[in-house]
C-alpha cells in the first residue's frame, strides 16, 4: 500500500511534499512533490505541478511535470502541461497537451 | 429523554468508527501545507499545516502532527494536535498524545500521560468512582 492516499473525495488545497508513493484518487490543488511514485486514479484531479520520480495519469492532470524516470498516461487519462522525463508512454485513449522534454 | 453529551476524564476506551474503503492517509514523511476537506476519513502519520474539515472519521498517530482546526465525524489522536477539533462522535485523546485548544465533541476521552492544554466544550463528568453527594434542596 502506498505511503500516502488522498481518497475519493478529499480535497487538498496546498502544498504535498512526501518521501513515498502517492496515489491520488481525490483532488490535490497547489504543488505536489514525492521522492517516489504518483499515481493519479480514474478518479483523481490534480490540479498542480507535479514533481516526482516517476508519475502514472489515469485521472486528469493540469500541470507542469517533472519526473525523474517516466510519465505513463494511460487510457483514460488527460494531461495538460509541459513535462520533463526519460522516457514517455501515451496510451490509445489518453489525452495530452503540452510541450515534451526528454533530455536528449 | 436523550442521554445529553458528557465528557469522561480517565479511562473507558471509546471504539473509533473505522470505515477503511474511504479512507485517506498522509503518510509519516508527508509534510502538507494547505487545508483538507472531504466526506471520508482520514489518517495522519506526517506533518499537515492547515485546517481538516472532513465527513469520517479520523486519526493522528504516534508520529502524525496537525498544526490548524478539525472538523471531522470522530477524533482519536494519538500525536499532536495544535488547534480546536469539532466532531459530532467521540474524542479519544491517547497517553502520548499532546493537545492544546478547544475540543467539542459528543464524548472526550482523555487517556493517562496525555499532554493537554484544552478547553473542552461539553457536559464534564468526573469519573473517579466517587458516590454522587446528595444536594440541598
Amino acid at each position: 500500500m502506498a505511503g500516502t492516499v488522498i481518497g475519493e473525495g478529499l480535497t487538498i488545497e496546498g502544498e504535498v511534499v512526501t518521501e513515498e508513493e502517492v496515489v491520488v484518487n481525490g483532488t490535490v490543488r497547489g504543488t505536489l512533490s514525492s521522492a517516489d511514485a504518483v499515481s493519479v486514479g480514474a478518479g483523481g484531479v490534480v490540479e498542480a505541478d507535479i514533481q516526482a520520480s516517476a508519475l502514472s495519469v489515469a485521472g486528469q492532470v493540469t500541470g507542469n511535470v517533472n519526473a525523474q524516470d517516466r510519465i505513463d498516461i494511460q487510457a483514460g487519462g488527460r494531461l495538460v502541461g509541459d513535462v520533463k522525463a526519460a522516457r514517455l508512454t501515451i496510451a490509445d485513449g489518453a489525452s495530452f497537451k503540452g510541450n515534451v522534454d526528454m533530455e536528449v | 429523554m436523550t442521554p445529553r453529551p458528557r465528557c469522561t476524564s480517565v479511562g473507558r476506551r471509546n471504539p473509533m468508527a473505522k470505515n477503511t474503503t474511504d479512507m485517506s492517509v498522509l503518510g509519516p514523511s508527508s509534510r502538507i501545507t494547505g487545508n483538507v476537506r472531504g466526506g471520508g476519513g482520514l489518517r495522519v502519520d506526517g506533518s499537515l499545516k492547515g485546517d481538516v474539515t472532513v465527513g469520517g472519521p479520523v486519526e493522528i498517530g504516534g508520529e502524525g502532527t496537525v498544526a490548524g482546526n478539525l472538523e471531522a465525524e470522530s477524533l482519536d489522536l494519538e500525536g499532536s494536535l495544535e488547534g480546536d477539533a469539532s466532531t459530532r462522535g467521540p474524542i479519544r485523546v491517547g497517553p502520548r498524545a499532546t493537545a492544546a485548544g478547544t475540543f467539542r465533541g459528543s464524548q472526550v476521552t482523555i487517556e493517562p500521560g496525555a499532554r493537554v492544554a484544552l478547553r473542552l466544550d461539553c457536559d464534564f463528568e468526573l469519573d473517579l468512582g466517587l458516590r454522587p453527594t446528595r444536594r440541598r434542596r
